[in-house]
């Protein structure tokens, strides 16, 4: 217990002291976990619109597909990039393995089938009767996807932050295709990983401390713009 | 605004349309003159409310021939004409998540009128429709016959070419019913041609014009032998 405690304190010195290592590696998360977000949600959401609104050839089985790849374990996600990064793989000449755009691949073959699954559900909870109310007052075909897009708001902001939780938080993959390099590749779980292996759980607790106000974060944010529903965007 | 001899504001020939395969909708012939009220009757599943969406270009027919006041139009072209232009209205019509004002202007803002041209619009809207203490409400709060009334009012403001109606007093109590009668027959004589759907012939008609009839797709056969069939309100009433 006084081991715990101990920890504990060193770890809350470390975040407030500004280590600049500690930091380096919450920057890293924040910016490769944002990154494959911001480019994965945009084509998710829109194959997601496609897939319930559109008639898509073999739209059922896209459908199961992304829900059984939603529990793909991450380690699995990570060689199956590692195997095309490297040198002999198929994209082997783009020379990315072990660097931060491996890690943002990674992340978004990870993210992408939870963003769609979560986003088609909710589009499908909105029935066909928004788009077409859209679209007889006039709105062109992207207007009334906005207007789609803005009903089920909430739906996709959850999508998008259940999505981030899972990308921020796992290690299997960052740390097979990332190669935990500090100051380069070396986020938060990663780090996590090697200090508790090390015996040093003051960094390991801080990194875990951050990660659950991250969680927190998010969860409060989506629950406030729920609760009032004042996100205009019409 | 009731057209005498002049070119059906719509005009359907050989119209057909199939969901995978299945054929849902097979009209020979049906006009419809501009500021006329059309009863649309027929059992649930004859096709009144696919017909419905195809006068609105949101179904798109696999096969006929479509003249709008009078001129030939290609299928994709007249389904684009359409849209914006015949406002369909839901049986259990949509409200966007936001409030009744914010609604009612939607389609205004699409047609790009600035935020003080809408607010008139819509104040008057509101007014017309006596829905006026309801501007900055939530359509969550609504009933249903308010709904119901607050899409009729959306659609009017865009002074449609058409309005088509799904069955929308069905839920509506009788105050709310004799208001939307009122609404419709204002919006006839303004010259907006109005096709009402219902399965039962007595909620409409002491206002339409004509009946039309369907059967498992088809105009049914008392209705084919004349396309339409004018009401004699005399008879009916």
């Amino acid at each position: 217990m006084d081991d715990i405690l101990t920890a504990s304190a060193e770890a809350a010195s470390l975040l407030f002291a500004g280590d600049t290592e500690l930091w380096s590696i919450i920057g890293v998360s924040l910016s490769v976990s944002l990154r494959a977000i911001v480019y994965a949600a945009p084509p998710a959401i829109a194959l997601a619109f496609a897939l319930a609104y559109l008639r898509v050839p073999g739209r059922r089985l896209w459908i199961v597909t992304f829900n059984t790849l939603m529990a793909v374990p991450a380690v699995v996600v990570g060689l199956t990039v590692y195997l095309c990064l490297s040198r002999n793989g198929p994209l082997g000449d783009l020379r990315l393995l072990f660097t931060q755009q491996a890690m943002i691949i990674g992340q978004i073959v990870l993210c992408f089938p939870l963003l769609v699954a979560m986003s088609h559900a909710a589009f499908q909870s909105r029935d066909q009767r928004a788009w077409e109310t859209a679209v007889t007052l006039g709105a062109g075909p992207w207007r009334a996807l906005r207007t789609v897009v803005y009903e089920v708001r909430f739906g996709l902001i959850a999508a998008i932050v259940a999505a981030f939780g899972r990308i921020v938080a796992e290690v299997g993959c960052s740390m097979m295709v990332g190669g935990n390099i500090l100051h380069h590749t070396r986020n938060i779980p990663t780090a996590i990983a090697l200090e508790t292996s090390k015996g040093a759980f003051a960094q390991g607790i801080a990194l875990g401390a951050v990660l659950l106000l991250f969680a927190l974060t998010l969860n409060v944010t989506l629950n406030v713009l729920q609760g009032s529903g004042e996100i205009h965007a019409q | 605004m009731k057209s005498a001899g002049q070119a059906p504001a719509v005009s359907l020939r050989e119209l057909e349309v199939a969901f995978s395969r299945r054929q849902v909708l097979a009209i020979d012939a049906l006009d419809l003159n501009q500021g006329s009220i059309v009863l649309l009757t027929g059992a649930n599943g004859s096709g009144k409310t696919t017909l419905l969406k195809v006068l609105a270009g949101l179904v798109t027919p696999q096969g006929g021939a479509i003249s709008c006041d009078g001129s030939g139009m290609s299928i994709p072209a007249a389904m684009d004409y359409w849209r914006g232009r015949h406002i369909y209205l839901h049986q259990q019509p949509y409200l966007f998540d936001t409030t009744v004002a914010a609604n009612i202007g939607y389609g205004l803002k699409l047609r790009g009128q600035s935020r003080v041209q809408r607010d008139r619009q819509i104040k008057a809207a509101l007014q017309w429709a006596r829905l006026d203490h309801l501007a900055d409400r939530s359509t969550h709060t609504l009933s249903t016959g308010e709904r119901q009334r607050i899409a009729l009012t959306r659609a009017k403001l865009l002074n449609p070419a058409a309005l088509l109606v799904d069955e929308i007093i069905a839920n509506m109590d009788a105050a709310s019913r004799v208001q939307c009668h009122e609404l419709l027959s204002e919006l006839s004589r303004a010259g907006v041609t109005i096709v009402v759907a219902s399965h039962e012939t007595g909620q409409f008609e002491d206002i339409a014009d004509f009946h039309v009839s369907l059967e498992n797709g088809r105009l049914s056969s008392d209705t084919r032998s004349a396309e339409i069939i004018p009401i004699d309100r005399q008879q009916s009433t």
